[in-house]
């Protein structure tokens, strides 16, 4: 049971569905591509709604990623990391780094997931 | 409903009717309809029906108006700098809409604007995916864009006309590579995957070509067909000296391919038409491994135009779901080609 109340990723999941299956037949022409602009956007914030906090989330999945990396870096925030591997790439430190290659290529592969 | 944009033009209308007449060497203009073209994220084009009174060519007409919308980007160029774009473009025989008239009296609409003439056909990219008959013979099609693209090559600096253009850079491709890491800084944006792809690009420069014209957004979307071919290259806003091969890699990039990866001439024909064309006006062979490298480049640069254009709605300056749609669901996609194209197998050593 759920207590009867719809959170919002669930309430976004049943809009989106709404103008899929009921708006978007009745559209053409601009409204029809401005109506599948806001289905994107509700596809969008329903996964990171359905993502926040935890840690298979978008910053999880980064810092996960790039956890291998974390002894050059300053802190254990995904920022903190990020910027430090930012200036070595600038630097020419990670020229053809295999093992960043394929980190950055499972970080990018969780982005385009999370665009649905 | 009507929009800001319309009232504008609409409470303006004499002093534009004005404008046409004397521009025209009329007697009189009247201005019967204004319809908004598509198209214009940073610019405003207006297609104006009048009908002109006297002077040498009497009759109805259809124009194009061309003016700044109210949130422009920094790179792009004024009103009066594409006008004289255009007018250098069509000397050197490029398919152009004519340009007709610049007005940079503020008194008439209180920015500056041109008239051109209006080109026939359509730019819309979806249509030219699904309707396989709009734009003639597709092949042929490729090849008149690859001969467009040299004649635009075919200026070339220095010119008095376009001294705007200030002198082209050394090192394009490298200047290109500083000024995306700057934009990227600007934006406080932090994508890895894209600093990666730059760095290859400052490790990989090819040799250059001497400095020509580049259109830098030659791209399908951006030229009119009709039913029987080509009619106008469009959208001149972004031109600068540079290598003619960064347009020839933006053309072909896989990210402009609307959904049709295996035409590689920008989603409608064969990169082999399209080179056919543009090397029987060069006189010379395009180097594939060049084009490969701005291709890369093209990824980078419109992956950093996408976040400077979802960056605009972020900071207020325009409310713009597209635009906040924009940078956020292209660059992921750009990333992942960008990566593609230089993995580590890829790296020259040093």
């Amino acid at each position: 049971m759920n207590g009867g109340e719809a959170d919002g990723a669930h309430l976004l999941s049943l809009a989106r569905r709404e103008i899929e299956e009921q708006v978007l037949p009745l559209l053409s022409g601009d409204a029809r591509y401005r109506a599948r602009l806001v289905l994107n956007a509700l596809t969008l914030a329903e996964a990171e709604l359905r993502h926040d906090g935890r840690p298979d989330g978008e910053a999880g999945r980064r810092l996960s990623e790039l956890s291998t990396f974390e002894a050059k870096a300053e802190g254990s925030e995904p920022k903190g990391i990020e910027r430090q591997i930012q200036s070595e790439i600038r630097q020419g430190l990670r020229d053809g780094d295999a093992a960043l290659h394929d980190a950055l290529l499972a970080i990018t592969k969780g982005r385009l997931k999370a665009l649905g | 409903m009507i929009s800001p944009a319309e009232n504008a033009l609409a409470v303006r209308k004499e002093a534009l009717e004005a404008f046409l007449a004397a521009a025209a060497g009329a007697d009189a203009v009247d201005l019967d309809d204004v319809v908004p073209l598509t198209g214009g994220a940073i610019q405003e084009n207006w297609r104006l029906d009048v009908r002109v009174h006297g002077g040498p060519q009497p009759g109805q007409r259809q124009l194009v108006l061309r003016t700044d919308a109210s949130s422009g980007v920094a790179v792009s160029r004024s009103r009066v700098e594409e006008f004289a774009l255009l007018q250098a473009a069509r000397d050197a025989g490029v398919k152009v809409p004519e340009p007709l008239w610049l007005c940079e009296d503020s008194a008439v609409l209180g920015k500056s604007f041109y008239i051109m003439a209006c080109a026939e056909g359509t730019a819309t990219p979806h249509r030219l995916m699904k309707e396989p008959g709009l734009g003639g013979d597709r092949e042929r099609l490729a090849a008149d864009l690859g001969r467009e693209l040299a004649k635009i090559h075919s200026i070339a600096p220095p010119r008095r006309d376009l001294a705007f253009l200030g002198e082209p850079a050394a090192q394009p491709a490298l200047a290109a590579v500083a000024r995306y890491r700057d934009y990227l800084d600007s934006l406080g944006a932090l994508s890895l995957a894209l600093e990666w792809g730059l760095r290859w690009c400052e490790r990989h420069v090819p040799s250059g070509t001497a400095a020509v014209l580049v259109h830098q957004d030659f791209r399908t979307g951006n030229y009119m067909v009709d039913s029987q071919g080509l009619t106008a290259v469009l959208d001149w806003e972004f031109c600068d000296w540079g290598d003619r091969l960064s347009d020839i890699g933006w053309f072909c990039a896989k990210c402009w391919r609307y959904g049709h990866p295996e035409l590689e001439a920008g989603g409608i024909g064969s990169r082999r038409a399209f080179y056919s064309g543009y090397e029987e006006i060069w006189g010379q062979a395009i180097d594939p491994e060049a084009v490969a490298y701005w291709e890369v480049m093209a990824h980078l640069r419109w992956a950093v135009i996408a976040l400077q254009q979802g960056e605009r709605t972020l900071s207020g300056d325009q409310a713009s779901l597209e635009l906040a749609l924009t940078g956020r669901i292209h660059p992921p996609r750009l990333e992942r080609e960008i990566l593609s194209c230089t993995a580590p197998a890829f790296w020259r050593a040093v």
